[in-house]
């Protein structure tokens, strides 16, 4: 195992390692490292499988104890013993990388005596095979341990240190200080003897060990390799060691260092078997509860572990077995667990379409904002069913791909089908002020979907945009307000410059948001296809780079984490889900008919003429309809504020007076609907309300309405008195005038932070 | 994006074409010439930079590699925006990934018009044996749109270099070209037809740079 050089107060960090060493520091005796085990079970199948580690991690359970009073029992042994560590000190001093560490380590920590710092060093090199009742061929395993192997066997154990006492925290550093004093032939020596040692021989699993030495770990091994782990046989009882004590002992010394010994067995259980039984359960609650898909895929493998975990007993173990084995029993039995998220508002009402948007679902009869809502809602479903599985290993570029990476390649189909479904919606428009109002109508789903931080969508604009049909049309796009030519090209901006603008963003936004995928995708194909799988030169398991991907996918799963506050309108999330604007077409089918319509409906220059086409959709509203602008920043923060925030949009009508053709031709100018974006986090945004007070005028002033107003002042306007004025809610808040809005009179949909719950309840939205 | 100020060129290159055709070996082979683990410990974006002197000039490239993303079918437009050179990568053992540099060739010369240099590469020649497409077929092509051809592989090594120094000496001189016609004009747009090649401009009003 190769660790990277960290400061002294670090946990160190594994560069590289056999997977042996990995499962051994996933389970380490001495500290628990979350993060290994977190990065290990998010990464370790590019290197083994899952029945694999199941069986490592249950070896590593069965771990071999200490040797038994039995076994030291006679004289002739510990003699045997003392010679061969006597032998092997002497080794030792001939080989100072190894020897030096470890009686430093004793003699100058412990001030040990001679007789015991060779007990210790006998128990250390001493690792027999469990002693299971069955198996009488321990001393003979153990005595025919060669010098070349004991040496091997200390220098594995020199680095991991004694069992610890209450002063031992400084010492485990200290041990890993020396790991990095020294040099690094040193280093590497000990590292090749360390990698070639053979795995602690059990009687059981002979047959597959042979397959981890060789390093073509099979399913069935790991599985054994982690049962092993945990079945540390118990140690002694003291009462036995006691006798044999007595019969043995047969100097002052001997009996020192029988009963330093004794403590020893006593230390090494509660600081090194517990633990690491412990921790192995541990990385399997881990794994059941968040890799659960391993054992979904593999029944076998599920079977194997529940097994293992019904067969451990011991009351402390137990408790947590029960733990474990209850997670599987939530997971096996609901595959999706609905987890429910408590907002600290509710989310806001459901904007109403400003047409009856089906059967076509034209963008001319879709509010904005609600189709940026319910767009971010479908992206963010999306996006947080990715596991990391599906990247790990660039998965989602191999060839069973569709097997492997279902959800990645679910968001990234939806993403490609938004961007077809504008440029359709934008080439198909032939009439040209259908064609601008349609191109204003994304643009502003654009900004509405950059409020909700939905990048992922934002992208699909500008590329729709960018598409070679659209991005001709010229004289469509040259009769796009300015205001929102701006928006587009601060859109564009995003990923110039090597995506650094984005980066930006992502980094300053507050959660919920839906990043977007490609840029992950390319950095994790980078990582793994630009660094080796193994650390030159060696069988070690290159795992800084498995950090890598790791720390990538940890990052998309820290952001689908935060799940959005908006309620679902079943009929447009029915019709996004289902979106596929070409259904049966090929990419380069899209793109051909997609350009042959731009042409036709915008010719080459040579003819100077645009054709002159009569509008399709007569009963459409080509007036446009604003969100806001930077709605996240301009949220209340005070509690007084949030019942506010709780309501949104409403029809000012109600459902029962609303007819969808009625409503066609009127301007529909909602402003400064602030609360209508509402983040979970509202104690985060803490903007004063004068500076509110200032953006909202700021908003307004190139609208009609100029200052604060209350309701009479509207009604002054001079647009023409409608009826539906008095159900238009546009009421003052507490009466500071705050949050003023430019509403049209007859405005059908208009701001919920304008209204009041206390005013008048607010209705369900009609779909 | 090619500024002269300073006497350094930059260009913006993008690297095309189906996955797994070996984009990114070529990439790495390129900026590192090896795969160590060493020049990718400070990744952060999807993008790397080349340093090179040329002709006595020294250039910078902005090399965009969209690997990883090819099945987002519709997202081009953000990477190959306001490039000047793109290299379309292609495995001569697999047709459809020659079909998908054709499909990409078509959408850029109608973005980009002229101004773009291309370079269609072959990768995988050390799979030689295995070859699908043929070599004529696919000179051919490339003549016909006016690209360069190279075959390459990143495995071996072999026309890496000479696959990026000839894309950097064609935006040098298309570069200098363009600069001698209009100095302040750093992109234009030009649409062709799909197959015939009289291009027209067009469309440049909505380009703030």
């Amino acid at each position: 195992m190769v660790l990277e050089e960290r400061g002294n107060n670090t946990t160190p960090l594994i560069k590289g390692a056999t997977l042996l060493k990995l499962v051994e520091r996933l389970t380490y005796h001495i500290y628990a490292d979350l993060n290994l085990v977190r990065t290990f079970l998010t990464t370790y199948r590019s290197f083994c499988t899952a029945p694999q580690l199941l069986t490592l991690l249950i070896e590593r359970f069965n771990i071999p104890p200490p040797p038994s009073p039995h076994h030291t029992g006679t004289h002739t042994h510990t003699h045997t013993h003392r010679a061969a560590a006597a032998d092997l000190t002497d080794r030792a001093v001939q080989h100072p990388a190894a020897a030096q560490p470890a009686p430093h380590r004793y003699t100058h920590t412990h001030t040990h005596t001679a007789p015991q710092l060779l007990t210790l060093l006998i128990e250390r090199f001493n690792i027999p095979p469990p002693p299971s009742p069955h198996h009488t061929g321990t001393h003979t395993h153990t005595h025919t341990h060669t010098a070349p192997q004991l040496l091997t066997l200390l220098i594995e154990r020199f680095n991991i240190p004694p069992p610890p006492s209450p002063h031992h925290t400084a010492r485990t550093t200290q041990v890993h200080k020396h790991t990095h004093t020294h040099t690094a032939p040193q280093l590497l020596t000990l590292l090749i003897e360390r990698f070639n040692i053979p795995p602690p021989p059990s009687p059981h699993h002979t047959g597959t060990r042979t397959h981890t030495h060789t390093h073509t770990h099979t399913a069935p091994q790991l599985l054994t390799l982690l049962i092993e782990r945990f079945n540390i046989p118990p140690p002694p009882s003291p009462h036995h060691t006691e006798e044999s004590i007595e019969n043995i002992a047969t100097s002052d010394a001997e009996k020192l260092s029988k009963n330093s010994m004794r403590e020893d067995w006593k230390r090494y259980r509660k600081e090194f078997e517990q633990p690491v039984k412990f921790r192995v359960i541990n990385v399997l609650r881990h794994w059941v509860d968040q890799h659960w898909y391993d054992f979904e895929r593999d029944p076998e493998l599920l079977q194997r572990a529940k097994t293992f975990l019904l067969a451990v007993d011991g009351k402390p173990m137990r408790k947590w077995v029960l733990s474990v084995l209850k997670i599987i029993d939530r997971k096996s039995q609901c595959l999706d667990e609905g987890v429910c998220h408590v907002f600290s508002h509710s989310a806001p009402a459901v904007i109403r379409h400003l047409a009856p948007p089906a059967p076509a679902w034209h963008p001319l009869a879709l509010h904005p904002l609600e189709l940026a809502r319910q767009l971010t809602l479908c992206h963010f479903s999306l996006y947080r069913q990715v596991k990391p599985s599906e990247l790990v290993g660039a998965v989602w570029t191999k060839k069973d791909k569709e097997k492997t990476s279902p959800n990645l390649l679910k968001i990234i189909k939806h993403t490609t089908n938004l961007t077809r479904w504008m440029e359709k919606w934008i080439v198909e428009s032939a009439n040209l002020e259908e064609r601008v109002a349609v191109c204003c109508r994304f643009l502003e789903l654009c900004v509405a979907l950059r409020d909700l931080n939905n990048l992922n969508a934002v992208l699909a604009v500008v590329a729709a945009f960018g598409s070679a049909a659209v991005h001709r049309l010229k004289g469509t796009l040259q009769l796009v307000p300015p205001r929102l030519h701006r928006a587009l090209e601060e859109f564009r901006e995003l990923n110039s410059d090597h995506f650094r603008r984005y980066q930006e963003r992502l980094r300053s936004i507050n959660p919920p948001c839906v990043p977007f995928f490609g840029m992950y995708l390319t950095n994790i194909l980078h990582i793994e296809e630009g660094n080796a799988d193994y650390l030159p030169n060696s069988e070690l398991i290159n795992f800084s780079k498995r950090r890598k991907v790791a720390e990538i996918t940890g990052e998309i799963q820290q952001y689908q984490n935060q799940p959005y506050c908006l309620s679902v309108e079943p009929a447009t999330m029915a019709f996004l889900e289902s979106l596929d604007p070409f259904p049966g077409m090929d990419d380069n089918e899209i793109t051909n008919y997609l350009y042959a319509k731009s042409l036709e409906i915008e010719p080459r220059p040579p003819a100077k003429q645009m054709p002159k086409i009569p509008r399709m959709y007569p009963e459409l509203s080509l007036k446009q309809v604003k969100v806001s602008r930077r709605a996240h920043h301009d949220h209340h923060s005070t509690s007084s504020n949030d019942d506010t925030l709780s309501v949104s949009q409403l029809s000012p009508t109600g459902s029962s007076a609303w007819d969808g053709t009625s409503l066609s031709s009127l301007s529909i100018m909602s402003h400064d609907d602030r609360s209508s974006l509402v983040s979970p986090r509202l104690e985060r945004c803490s903007s004063s309300s004068f500076s509110l007070f200032d953006k909202g005028l700021a908003l307004f002033d190139k609208t009609k309405s100029s200052t604060l107003s209350s309701r009479s002042s509207i009604s002054l306007r001079d647009e023409p008195p409608s009826p539906r004025e008095r159900h238009s809610p546009r009421h003052e808040r507490n009466g500071s005038g705050e949050r003023r809005a430019a509403l049209s009179p007859r405005g059908a949909i208009v701001d919920a932070a304008l209204f009041y719950a206390s005013a008048e309840p607010p209705r369900a939205p009609s779909a | 994006m090619s500024t002269p100020a300073g006497g350094t060129y930059n260009f913006k290159v993008v690297l095309l074409g189906e996955g797994c055709v070996g984009k990114t070996s070529l990439l790495l082979r390129y900026i590192e010439d090896k795969f160590n683990e060493k020049h990718l410990s400070t990744l952060q974006a999807t993008f790397l930079n080349k340093k090179l002197n040329f002709d006595g000039k020294r250039i910078n490239l902005a090399i965009w590699d969209t690997a990883g993303q090819e099945k987002f079918h519709a997202l081009g437009p953000i990477y190959y925006r306001n490039s000047n050179g793109a290299i379309l990568v292609y495995d001569i053992t697999d047709e459809d990934s020659f079909v998908k540099v054709k499909n990409w060739v078509k959408e850029l010369k109608k973005m980009l018009g002229s101004d773009i240099c291309l370079m269609i590469a072959g990768n995988k020649i050390d799979l030689e044996h295995e070859r699908t497409v043929p070599l004529e077929e696919a000179e051919n092509y490339a003549k016909m749109v006016g690209a360069k051809h190279v075959y390459s592989s990143a495995k071996l090594n072999q026309g890496v270099e000479d696959l990026f120094l000839e894309l950097t000496r064609e935006m040098m001189e298309k570069y200098d070209d363009n600069s001698q016609k209009d100095v302040n004009r750093t992109s234009r747009v030009l649409v062709v037809d799909d197959e015939a090649t009289t291009p027209s401009s067009c469309c440049s009003g909505f380009r703030s740079n």
